[in-house]
């Protein structure tokens, strides 16, 4: 159920940056270098962030054999 | 002997080279990779009853030659980069829109532009070869020295560079244990698994690194930082995905990545699924054994698990059969029947059942009598 919750705010927040990168029109400038690096470190940023969140909302409860611990 | 023991383990370069070289040659070609790994299924399947134990002189000496292993394994580190390269190449054609035409390199005839559906065939060639070359980025993982690095950035061109951190310090301490998320728990499936575990060892890379840096007085946002370090290691491959490919790209490389790490999380799913460690050491008997010859030569005696993981830093080729629990068949027959999780709980269910009765402690045994009933009833609810 955690992670279920967790997932779902990794695609909001994975979705907001894709919108975003599209807004800025980053799918027509990809093959210029500057934009292609920037979209990258956004890109990896997005990623790491989508670690975190999911470190943060599912915390250990997925890794639990049983309720209450082994 | 010599040459035999230290050739026949040179499967997955040579077959890794065969795929860069359908990616470039294109059209049908562009499979290679998909048909190999087919070809090994039915390898594995039919060798599964042949089991060797390692070769050593008569002085107790092993014939592999250590200088040789370690330069193949260094060797895969540019071997994946061109891999990655090539898979990268066809995409920019494709983006491009080149159109599909023969040409000739150095006398050699290969095909410019590609077809969608080779566009296919080169990503799942690459992703399933980057994956399976992820035995490499484990086997350096117990180096110590200038291999801890090569195989960071190994697993970096995965996204998986957490991985060098979390085996060592994480898998091989907490074995058999809910600590480490690389051991799979009775009744979870291998999908489940290679998302947990995935993300269960990048947790515990984190939260090492945070700590860490909290005990020196230091920011989390620092080039110390091995976690971030780790991603960073992977933005070269991210930057070549989009330039080559824009919003292709980037579903391209998730498909490396995701299968690549399937694969990885798969092998700790077969390796210790179900097992059990109660307090002590690391014994035998907290792995499985997959140690069939075609499994053993091609994942360079990764399958010796038993011996593995009481003997961390044994170079793989000295590996043996310690007479631990063995599934019987080697990893690819294994890896076919974990994607179907019904078809792999009735495989299991008996190597359970005998581990519980012949290996486990008597608390080890309470665990599972007790994973046994809770698995039974999740199931009913």
């Amino acid at each position: 159920m955690y992670s279920f919750r967790a997932i779902i705010v990794m695609l909001l927040w994975s979705s907001a940056i894709g919108f975003s990168l599209y807004a800025i029109d980053a799918h027509i400038h990809f093959r210029e270098i500057p934009w292609s690096i920037s979209i990258s470190i956004v890109l990896l940023l997005t990623h790491m962030g989508n670690m975190f969140l999911y470190f943060r909302i599912a915390g250990k409860e997925p890794y639990r054999w049983f309720r209450g611990g082994q | 002997m010599k040459f035999f023991v230290n050739t026949r383990y040179l499967i997955v370069p040579i077959m890794t080279l065969l795929t860069i070289s359908g990616i470039f040659f294109g059209g049908a070609y562009s499979w290679v990779g998909v048909f190999l790994f087919g070809i090994n299924i039915v390898l594995d399947t039919l060798t599964r009853n042949i089991h060797l134990r390692a070769n050593f002189d008569d002085s107790g000496n092993s014939y592999g030659i250590k200088s040789f292993q370690y330069f193949v394994m260094y060797l895969m580190l540019p071997i994946f980069i061109m891999l990655q390269a090539a898979l990268a190449w066809r995409l920019y054609e494709y983006t491009s829109t080149t159109p599909i035409e023969n040409s000739t390199f150095l006398g050699i005839n290969y095909q410019i532009g590609l077809s969608g559906f080779d566009l296919l065939g080169s990503t799942l060639s690459s992703a399933l070869w980057a994956g399976l070359g992820i035995i490499y980025g484990h086997e350096l993982s117990h180096n110590k020295k200038e291999g801890f690095l090569a195989s960071r950035l190994l697993m970096a061109l995965s996204g998986a560079s957490h991985f060098t951190y979390a085996h060592v310090y994480n898998h091989h301490l907490d074995l058999g244990h809910e600590d480490d998320p690389a051991t799979a728990p009775r009744g979870r499936n291998v999908y489940a698994h290679a998302w947990l575990s995935h993300m269960g060892q990048s947790k515990f890379s984190f939260d090492l690194e945070r700590k860490k840096l909290q005990k020196n007085n230091k920011s989390f946002f620092s080039y110390e930082n091995k976690w971030i370090l780790g991603y960073v290691y992977s933005l070269p491959s991210i930057i070549l995905f989009v330039w080559s490919g824009g919003f292709l790209g980037i579903i391209t490389l998730l498909i490396v990545w995701g299968l690549s790490n399937f694969l990885l999380e798969a092998l700790n799913f077969m390796g210790h699924y179900g097992l059990i460690r109660k307090d002590g050491p690391v014994s035998h008997r907290h792995s499985w054994d997959n140690d069939s010859v075609f499994t053993s030569w091609f994942f360079i005696e990764i399958g010796r698990q038993c011996d593995h993981h009481v003997r961390g830093e044994t170079y793989f080729w000295e590996l043996d059969d310690v007479d631990g629990p063995n599934y019987g068949i080697g990893y690819f027959s294994l890896f076919v029947l974990t994607l179907v999780p019904s078809l792999f709980r009735n495989f299991v269910s008996q190597h359970l059942k005998r581990w519980d009765k012949d290996y486990a402690t008597k608390e080890e045994r309470e665990i599972g009598a007790r994973f046994n009933s809770y698995v039974t009833s999740e199931a009913r609810t």
